[in-house]
């Protein structure tokens, strides 16, 4: 079934929406939150979670692409998730991504304004443009969906070591680009 | 730190839809086969490669100045890139000064690894090496399927390595079309 297809479910307030979705998309849904919280309950409880949101919220939203739109919602109710249990040190997913991201934090001298979610998020968009297709797909691939780096690297058939050292490349251009443009987080 | 590397998260999470699209659509082009045949053809290559200098240095060789006698391996050592017999040296390589932006140089693959290319400038390239230059690739941009014997356009940063072979960091590689090769 098209995207938009299971969007007019939603907006007609038909229950076969959230199977069509589940149809689709689940799987994916559930790779994310699994590649976060590396907890079979707790994603299950995310992806449910989930279509419960999308339901809520379409109407009156229409996304663009539901994939995507989807994709957002199961990465916020992870990252929820993780940090209403950070105390018990219960999801290694997280904290791997969030040690590498670290990486990319601009350092402090570079200091020059604050600048808000929104505006990070299309400053991050435009440096992946930049990008050629592969990198730029590779770290959507890490960071948004939090694929392990031994299940990219099986992808792209290179050593894991090897993509380790690209990643780092990348966290690091990301940091150097953020620095010029004089963006503390 | 966490806290901020949260917010780079989060900022991630907000990068735009059709990015996030793209890369789930994206199919990585894979590079298992160079690394089975890429080390073994590397390992021929460059037991030609030695073999056929070896010849040129000790006087082994009929004093053709061309390619070598009787050689058919054209994907090994193909004519355009073939060394004068009086220029024995492999290791000396020269390049253009860097001028803060990629330089490229037309060369022929001799063969394929999963991290870098062993290949001969073509001569009266900016780049001259008397033998072949190791190119890495981690960096490329793109890199298309190469295989021995293909003509490529590099792309580096001046940047020369002083080892046996010379090496240099690509930042791009392009394969080229025959016709674009210039005339000798």
């Amino acid at each position: 079934m098209e995207d938009t297809q299971i969007i007019d479910l939603y907006w007609q307030r038909d229950e076969e929406a959230i199977r069509a979705t589940d149809g689709k998309y689940g799987p994916f849904c559930h790779r994310l939150a699994m590649n976060i919280l590396h907890s079979f309950q707790d994603s299950e409880e995310c992806v449910s979670d989930t279509y419960g949101r999308c339901w809520d919220t379409m109407p009156p939203q229409r996304p663009r692409s539901l994939q995507a739109y989807l994709g957002t919602i199961v990465r916020n109710l992870s990252i929820s998730r993780y940090r209403s249990a950070h105390a018990q040190k219960r999801f290694g997913g997280m904290e791997v991504l969030l040690s590498e991201l670290e990486g990319c934090v601009p350092a402090p001298e570079s200091v020059q304004r604050t600048v808000e979610a929104g505006e990070l998020s299309e400053l991050i968009s435009r440096w992946l443009e930049g990008l050629g297709a592969e990198d730029r797909a590779l770290f959507i691939r890490r960071y948004w969906n939090g694929d392990a780096v031994k299940t990219l690297a099986g992808e792209l058939g290179v050593r894991p070591n090897a993509l380790t050292k690209r990643l780092l490349r990348l966290r690091e251009a990301l940091r150097l680009a953020l620095e010029r443009e004089g963006v503390t987080v | 730190m966490s806290q901020k590397a949260e917010i780079l998260f989060d900022a991630i999470t907000g990068i735009r839809a059709e990015l996030v699209e793209e890369a789930q659509r994206y199919t990585f082009r894979r590079r298992a086969y160079r690394r089975r045949y890429g080390a073994l053809a590397a390992c021929l290559v460059l037991a030609a490669l030695v073999g056929f200098y070896s010849l040129a240095l000790f006087g082994g060789g009929t004093g053709d100045s061309g390619a070598p006698s009787g050689d058919t391996n054209d994907a090994a050592m193909p004519p355009a890139s073939a060394a004068p017999a009086d220029t024995p040296e492999l290791d000396s390589a020269s390049a253009p000064e860097y001028a803060g932006e990629a330089l490229p140089f037309l060369a022929r693959v001799l063969a394929v690894s999963e991290d870098w290319i062993l290949a001969v400038p073509l001569p009266g390239e900016a780049f001259s090496a008397r033998g072949p230059i190791r190119v890495r690739t981690e960096e490329a941009a793109e890199l298309p399927e190469l295989h021995p014997g293909d003509l490529i356009r590099i792309s580096y940063l001046g940047d020369l390595q002083d080892s046996y072979p010379p090496g240099l960091r690509a930042t791009g590689v392009e394969r080229v079309m025959e016709e674009e090769e210039p005339a000798a």
